[in-house]
């Protein structure tokens, strides 16, 4: 942890019990000002190599579908998207398992990163698969099993999202959050099976453990897809886990600052009770 | 008719991922100008 009088030394202003620095000191606050890093920079360029040539090939290259017409390109980013939003409530599910055994800062912020970013993505496939519907199936949205357990699952992680904003002590909020991650991710189990378990508007699978019912340019513009998607998707968790680390370090730094202040307060008024009983 | 569906589609996703990426990076510059190098460890 830095030491605060270096801190109170290099800080201009305190404003509202926010830290507030007028002057970049490089020393103090690191070359490197953003929460990029080597890491994200390289999954962030290749996130761009593989945009580039998915716009062409999706848009471009695969040519329009038998039945479903145009609308078909539009499964280049509904199963992507579902992809990405599996892995990151998956990833949540890990990390409130991590922070229900080690209680540790690490895993309760990398469950928060992965909802978030799940949720995004919910939304994301909800969306396409709504306006894929739409020519397809001739309406928006019906009431299927697999659309209602989607739905229920994106308002599960949004109540999830919103407990971690609660008010109360850090410690109670960690713990609930990470109980409510955990049954959240029960709904994946049944959004993924709800095709099995109960007939409905929605097509099978495009891939299942025997079949893969796509191929050609159709199939090389879904890998493309999942790549950029994967990658994005990778990239976002990563920047949003150091925002929310760096949140909390500022959280916990404003909190030593009000404490030092206090105890500045209490000496002054000490010295000057002091000074009063001399004179 | 059907790639005005497609073109909404495409055109709404790539929106919500280029804005939400590009608010990471705005809201990541904000606050590592904000907290000392010291304590953002992760990013070594």
């Amino acid at each position: 942890m830095t030491d605060l009088k270096s801190i109170v030394s290099d800080v201009d202003n305190i404003s509202g019990g926010v830290l507030s620095v007028d002057h970049r000191s490089q020393e103090f606050f690191g070359e490197n000002q953003t929460t990029g890093s080597k890491v994200t920079k390289v999954i962030g360029f290749l996130a761009f190599l593989a945009l580039v040539p998915f716009i062409f090939f999706a848009l471009f290259v695969a040519g329009p579908h038998t039945e479903q017409g145009e609308a078909a390109r539009l499964l280049f980013i509904h199963l992507p998207a579902v992809a990405v939003t599996y892995l990151s409530f998956f990833g949540t599910l890990v990390s409130s398992i991590m922070y229900l055994k080690n209680r540790t800062k690490f895993w309760d912020l990398l469950g928060g990163a992965t909802a978030e970013v799940g949720v995004i993505f919910c939304a994301l496939l909800l969306f396409s698969g709504s306006i894929w519907g739409k020519p397809t199936w001739g309406t928006y949205w019906q009431w299927d099993p697999r659309l209602t357990s989607t739905a229920v699952l994106f308002v599960m992680f949004v109540g999830y999202l919103a407990v971690r904003k609660m008010d109360i002590a850090q410690e109670a909020r960690s713990r609930r959050a990470a109980v409510l991650g955990i049954i959240s991710f029960l709904n994946v189990i049944i959004v993924h099976y709800s095709i099995d378990w109960w007939r409905g508007l929605h097509q099978g699978r495009t891939f299942d453990s025997t079949e893969v019912k796509i191929e050609g340019w159709y199939l090389f513009s879904l890998a493309l897809g999942m790549s950029f998607f994967l990658l994005i998707g990778t990239f976002m968790v990563i920047h949003k886990f150091r925002i929310l680390w760096l949140e909390h370090q500022l959280a916990d730094l404003d909190l030593q600052f009000a404490l030092m202040e206090r105890r500045s307060e209490v000496n002054d008024l000490q010295d000057s009770i002091e000074l009063g009983d001399k004179t | 008719m059907n790639w005005v569906y497609t073109i909404v589609g495409y055109s709404v996703t790539f929106a919500v991922v280029i804005f939400y990426t590009g608010w990471l990076m705005f809201r990541g510059r904000g606050l590592s100008k904000k907290v000392p190098v010291e304590n953002r460890r992760y990013l070594d």
